[in-house]
């Protein structure tokens, strides 16, 4: 079959689009950009259904090559052996990589992939290439996933023989809301439009909503509310929620999600074979076709740990050295206690911020990549005190809650009310602004349900202070400048006023399709207008290089438009 | 899209002003904020109890109120199928369920509402109108 021609557009190209005004409802196809793997489902009109590439799959190796004159990734490319993903002219855990700075420690556990990720520590987005023909060739990792949905799309188009152009995406809960403006980014340059990005645990628990309805419909389930603990763990990122469901409707009450993921696995048990850091001390064409053997073989040999007690590792590393080395599960879970401590504490902090007990629990679903591992499974079946859910597969839960959002939000009815589907999202991270000093002051907290509008008010510190600055971070630190700077604008021709006078009211709004306005105005006290227009200002604003803004912004302006709460009473 | 939006500077129930905790005394005491005038027009759609926004009986049970609130949800919810609802109705439904759908909060609100009731049978004067986003 002649596939249609598809050109990435340029990473310099404005995002944004309008959706087209088409008569017809278009249903959105729903993808999952994992880690390690991606898919694509679609509501086919009476049931979810993943597509499958020429080669019969319905999971796709995440990874681009630039081997070739044109890149490919791996829904079209069919690697001769797994080893030629890490021959360094692969790039791959795009995911791990989108929207992160070089200063962040997920990019520089990256640096062990065997593509060049460089780094000069001072806040701008690190460098990323490929190695072909022993030249290092520069991308980014919009790139990477741009070229990735391409061929994903022309994939969809070919087996859905229509053009494709609404997507609903999965998304990890950690990801701040830089980051999302780099997936969509990713999406734009494909000539996808992102119709809502799902956090991962939300789809799930879209999917199970849908169950719960199916089972009542079939007679088979009650009509009460249900509540249910999500843990989904891929390759990079570990997510948990919990949900509300009643007719249909996923009310979700607590979301958390960390940058742990598989890859940390893999990695904390590369480093512990004995010689990693001697092997591995340069970079050049051997030692990254070393560390590509390496990475296949500690991999299976944790796949094989999921159902076997031990295994060989035996590898040849082709340059003169071999690792022979019997590893055992109690090994690994040795290696990884931090991970593993790390998980059992996002499921305890999502219940407390849930309000919910483990007893008060329905259902426990435990999904993605690592759901085969004995240790989190147990951790969470002791935490929830519940057996697992099992009406799922793990490795399609995601795309197919996705694949349900994708046709409820374009407008899809289904005769049996198999689409009679609502999820009441929530915020996964606090917004807020810096103010009493260096400190985050949350205006929306975490797990707010969205759309959701809050406001504080705030006032200056100076006397005949006539301007404010309101820096926007996200995220959860106490500190300001530990979260995710969002934006900053400057509140100017505030009338003279002993400090602590005039009111600075900020305003934060997010609409259901998650588009965050921070707006703020200046009343003075005996008046009820606005002395200065209200600004009113969509975030992000701040484009690349977060840590050199807000580091500026202090060297010019320093405390002298600060902001503080006004004292609760 | 964005020029749909609706401004909640502009038009916002007066419920949802932080007149109350987040504010130092002097402002529980005169005019809230710089949008109040702007919001009279809402004043009287807004009077209503969250029982009222809720559509339930000031005797619901948890369970009733739960139901109340997804079938709301599923009408006015932005997402809902067919709404044209602007997201504030939504908004206002959700606030009504996070105080009543918490036996503290709830208990707590009715007592306001007692207590608003008796002030308005002594002596008229506008009444502070309560902040569900605040309460916690």
């Amino acid at each position: 079959m002649a596939e249609p021609a598809y050109t990435v557009a340029s990473d310099s190209e404005t995002t944004g689009e309008e959706k087209s005004s088409s008569a017809f409802p278009e249903i959105a196809i729903g993808i999952d950009i994992g880690t390690s793997q991606c898919s694509v489902a679609i509501w086919n009109g009476s049931q979810v259904e993943l597509l499958r590439n020429t080669r019969n799959q319905k999971l796709m190796r995440s990874y681009v090559t630039f081997k070739d004159e044109i890149p490919s990734g791996g829904v079209s490319y069919q690697l001769s052996h797994e080893h030629e993903m890490l021959s360094g002219a692969a790039i791959f855990n795009m995911k791990r990589l989108i929207g992160r700075v070089d200063t962040d420690p997920v990019v520089h556990a990256s640096k062990s992939l065997p593509f060049l990720v460089q780094t000069l520590d001072i806040g701008v987005r690190p460098f990323i290439a490929a190695l072909v023909n022993n030249i290092w060739r520069s991308t980014t990792p919009e790139e990477v996933l741009a070229i990735y949905l391409v061929e994903l799309r022309v994939m969809a188009e070919s087996r859905l023989k229509r053009p494709i152009r609404n997507v609903v995406l999965s998304i990890p809960v950690s990801f701040s809301r830089f980051q999302l403006t780099r997936i969509e980014r990713a999406c734009a340059m494909a000539g996808l439009h992102v119709l809502r990005l799902m956090p991962e645990p939300t789809a799930v628990a879209l999917l199970y909503a849908q169950q719960q309805q199916q089972l009542i419909h079939d007679n088979m389930g009650s009509g009460s509310e249900k509540i249910a603990l999500i843990f989904n763990m891929g390759a990079g990122y570990c997510d948990v929620a919990v949900t509300a469901t009643a007719g249909g409707v996923s009310h979700i009450k607590a979301l958390t999600g960390s940058t742990i993921g598989g890859e940390d696995f893999l990695q904390n048990m590369m480093r512990h074979l004995p010689d990693y850091d001697n092997l591995f001390s340069s970079r050049g064409v051997n030692e990254i076709k070393s560390m590509g053997l390496l990475r296949v073989a500690t991999q299976d040999a944790i796949h094989k740990l999921s159902f076997e007690e031990s295994v060989q590792i035996d590898v040849d590393l082709g340059n003169g050295s071999r690792i022979c080395r019997k590893v055992n599960r109690e090994e690994f879970e040795e290696v990884n206690q931090k991970i593993f401590e790390k998980c059992e504490s996002l499921v305890i902090q999502c219940l407390l911020d849930a309000k919910v007990q483990a007893d008060d629990l329905t259902d426990v679903i435990v999904v993605g990549g690592c759901s085969y591992i004995p240790k989190l499974r147990n951790l969470v079946k002791s935490i929830c005190k519940r057996e697992l859910y099992k009406g799922m597969n793990p490795f399609e839960a995601a795309v197919s809650g996705t694949a349900l959002e994708g046709a409820v939000a374009s407008g899809i009815s289904d005769p049996f009310g198999n689409l009679d589907l609502l999820t009441i999202q929530a915020t996964p991270l606090g917004i807020g602004i810096r103010a009493n000093g260096n400190s985050f002051v949350p205006i929306i907290p975490r797990n707010t349900t969205m759309p959701a509008r809050k406001e504080l008010v705030f006032t200056t510190v100076r006397d005949n202070q006539t301007e404010v600055l309101i820096v926007v971070y996200e995220g959860e630190a106490l500190k300001a400048e530990e979260n995710h700077l969002l934006g900053y604008f400057k509140i100017t021709g505030l009338p003279p006023a002993p400090k602590g006078v005039p009111e600075i009211n900020v305003c934060m709004d997010i609409d259901a399709s998650n588009v965050l306005r921070v707006l703020a105005g200046v009343v003075l006290p005996g008046s009820q207008q606005p002395v200065v227009p209200v600004m009113e200002v969509r975030m992000p604003t701040v484009d690349d290089g977060h840590g050199w803004c807000a580091e500026a912004l202090h060297r010019a302006y320093g405390s002298n438009l600060d902001l503080v709460t006004v004292q609760k009473k | 899209m964005y020029a749909t939006l609706p401004s909640p500077f502009v038009a916002k129930p007066i419920r949802s002003f932080p007149q109350k905790k987040t504010l130092s005394v002097r402002n529980s005491t005169q005019a809230p904020s710089f949008k109040s005038t702007t919001a009279t027009a809402n004043h009287n759609a807004s009077a209503g109890s969250l029982y009222e926004i809720l559509k339930v009986e000031r005797s619901a049970s948890l369970n009733e109120i739960k139901t109340a609130y997804r079938s709301l949800a599923k009408v006015y919810h932005p997402d809902a199928m067919g709404s044209s609802s602007d997201g504030r109705d939504f908004i206002e439904i959700r606030n009504a369920y996070a105080t009543l759908s918490d036996p503290m909060e709830r208990a707590v609100y009715d007592m306001s509402l007692e207590a608003r009731a008796r002030r308005v049978r002594t002596r008229v004067r506008p009444t502070r109108r309560w902040e569900t986003d605040q309460c916690w």
